[in-house]
């Protein structure tokens, strides 16, 4: 794992230096990759989301919630599919985690959901070495650990929705894994809390990531996306880069899942963990652009905004249009996948001037 | 445990449609699920309305699906058949996705939810055995069309062919097979039996109401117990998965039976993970046929 020449306390000891050696790097990335007019529409944007409350009503904050929400699980599901090639169908395995863990504290720890959020992500990142670990075994084929992330996922959905989770936490109360938290379920239940959490989470996860990319750990997951034979030439160990990834994926995962929960008083097999869960960001992130750095971020906003006029359109017929929303994401997965495979945010930066360079380089050879 | 067996057998032929696609396109069939609850409520309503058997029906729900599948392959997945895997399994996803809403909208209801035939139950007895009539019919049948499919792939011309394409696709160009077809007919040739399984299934399990994902998950399940892309390992992991299943509703509580199902593909991908008749295939070599 760590170089013996680089010992835990060392690290401890840089820290500060770290932190500050990082800001540097994110500034002269920023600059070094956006255009003027890509770093002027930068600032507009976060001016925009930052006073976003104050002009903004209850609906459109309810939007934007959603859509930062599925930005930020879909910028956690690309780190594993985008960046390191391991393209993962049960994502809600680890959202759920931190959804359950986080209602379980909030019901029965008597210290609130904090810890449990705290607790999710390592037990999250656990169960993610544990994901790639089975799905990454010798004789690697990406579809092979696609579908042991499909199985698992549904096992614990599955289990969750049999196994009564809430007996344990509610005796006598037995409604198929469906837990219910009192309001407030977390000190305030105002929208504006739960909008700037979700924001800075999903600022940070984009930083984070980008952090990543750029250290030791981001340039191998690069490597073995982009050519894993190459790659274990070079001497990359294909095993337990994929593992670490999954794992970072997973405990990255978790909080969002928690934020769910608390925002919603309510978390229930069918919503955290079941397969459309999962096809969320998925969605969100093949639109936007699968390896692309903000491409999660568009596409996730995409997603929700059609996802409300479909909704709408639903709600306003006279027939029952409910097929309408698999149709519609189906079909938009047919034409991502045939005519942008890129997605949409690289050609709307290219287009638009934004960036100096091509953006990350999308999966794929 | 023998009725495990009987319902192993068709598990194991709806996994076999999953493994023939992946090994002769290399792309995982996202839409099973989609196409077992189609031959489920296809089969149903034709059975309904001409007042027949479902097995009658079976034919022609088969042909349908296998032009379906041809089609959908021609015009879709054929296209996109040299681009990077995650493209591939989006446009799987998609179309499972697409045949989801075509289902919901049929039925006005979540995929497959309404497909239910009442019956009696049926004991037979076989000395100390007590088999149910109608999981051994529809077992009976799912042994033939296996069979069937095995004389098929190794006497009859086309399914040699299509041995080739799937042993290697370049080889089986340069002696002058035409790849592309042969993949497309795979995968109609797939779906059919996807189907197939999913009207022997119908009769089988009918207090079930089985979603997608549930049947997506079990032939994943199934096939990779056996290995993935390997005929009898089909056949073998729908028994292994069949009897687990029979055998964990029976000790636990039946709602648990398809958690068994779980337990079975964990251990068995922790002690042999490329299935139990996987044959092992390096990172390189399973890269060099990918492309």
């Amino acid at each position: 794992m760590m170089p013996p020449n680089r010992p835990y306390t060392r690290l401890i000891e840089a820290a500060p230096n770290q932190i500050a050696e990082s800001v540097a790097q994110l500034w002269h990335d920023w600059h070094d990759t956006a255009t003027p007019r890509g770093q002027m529409l930068g600032a507009v944007v976060l001016l925009i989301l930052i006073t976003l409350p104050t002009w903004g009503g209850p609906p459109l904050l309810t939007i934007m919630i959603a859509g930062l929400w599925l930005a930020y699980v879909g910028q956690t599901w690309n780190l594993l599919a985008g960046f390191t090639g391991l393209f993962s169908l049960g994502h809600a395995l680890f959202t759920g985690i931190g959804a359950y863990l986080a209602a379980a504290f909030a019901l029965r720890g008597g210290v609130g959901p904090v810890p449990g959020i705290i607790l999710a992500i390592p037990v999250a990142a656990l169960v993610g070495a544990m994901v790639g670990g089975l799905g990454c075994r010798a004789g690697f084929k990406s579809l092979h650990f696609t579908i042991v992330t499909l199985i698992l996922a549904e096992g614990a959905h599955l289990g969750a929705s049999h196994l009564n989770l809430t007996y344990l936490l509610r005796p006598g109360q037995d409604d198929a894994g469906s837990l219910t938290l009192p309001t407030p379920a977390i000190i305030t239940d105002k929208p504006l809390v739960f909008y700037y959490t979700i924001l800075a989470l999903t600022g940070l996860s984009l930083l984070v990531i980008r952090l990543l990319l750029r250290s030791r750990f981001g340039y191998h997951w690069l490597a073995v996306r982009e050519d894993p034979r190459a790659a274990a030439a070079m001497g990359i160990n294909l095993y337990q880069t994929r593992v670490i990834a999954s794992a970072v994926a997973a405990g990255l995962a978790a909080p969002a899942g928690a934020f769910l929960t608390l925002y919603l008083h309510h978390a229930d097999p069918e919503q955290m963990l079941s397969l459309s869960a999962s096809l969320a960001p998925i969605l969100g992130t093949a639109i936007g652009g699968i390896g692309t750095l903000f491409g999660p971020v568009v596409g996730a906003f995409v997603v929700v905004t059609s996802d409300h006029g479909l909704a709408w359109l639903i709600g306003h017929s006279h027939h029952n249009l409910a097929a309408l929303k698999p149709l519609a994401a189906g079909l938009a997965l047919v034409l991502v996948a045939m005519i942008a495979p890129h997605g949409l945010w690289p050609a709307l930066a290219r287009r638009l001037g934004l960036v100096k360079a091509p953006p990350t380089k999308p999966n794929g050879d | 445990m023998m009725n495990g067996c009987l319902t192993g057998l068709i598990y194991g032929l709806a996994a076999l449609g999953l493994s023939l696609i992946f090994t002769v396109t290399r792309v995982i069939n996202f839409a099973h699920g989609g196409l077992m609850a189609i031959g489920l409520t296809g089969a149903s309503m034709v059975a309904a309305r001409h007042n027949f058997d479902h097995l009658l029906a079976m034919p022609a729900v088969a042909a349908v699906l296998f032009f379906g599948g041809f089609l959908a392959y021609r015009l879709i997945i054929g296209r996109i058949a040299a681009t990077p895997e995650h493209l591939r399994t989006l446009v799987m996803l998609g179309l499972a996705l697409i045949l989801v809403a075509g289902l919901m909208a049929q039925s006005g209801t979540p995929a497959g939810a309404d497909a239910q035939v009442s019956r009696p139950i049926d004991g037979l007895a076989f000395g100390p055995l007590l088999l149910d009539r109608i999981t051994l019919r529809a077992a009976l049948m799912a042994g033939i069309i296996t069979a069937l499919l095995a004389l098929f792939f190794n006497i009859i011309q086309t399914g040699k062919a299509i041995r080739a394409c799937a042993d290697s696709p370049f080889g089986a160009r340069v002696i002058g097979l035409s790849v592309e077809r042969l993949q497309a007919a795979t995968f109609g040739l797939g779906a059919a039996i996807t189907g197939i399984a999913g009207c022997l299934l119908t009769q089988n399990e009918s207090g079930r109401a089985p979603l997608n994902a549930d049947f997506l998950t079990l032939g994943v399940i199934v096939a990779l117990t056996g290995g993935l892309g390997s005929v009898e390992g089909a056949l073998v992991g729908g028994m292994a998965i069949g009897i687990a299943e029979a055998l964990s509703g029976a000790l636990l509580t039946p709602p648990l039976k398809e958690l068994g199902d779980y337990a079975v593909i964990v251990l068995v991908l922790i002690a042999r993970p490329h299935g139990l008749l996987g044959h092992g295939s390096t990172e390189h070599s399973s890269a060099e046929r990918g492309k």
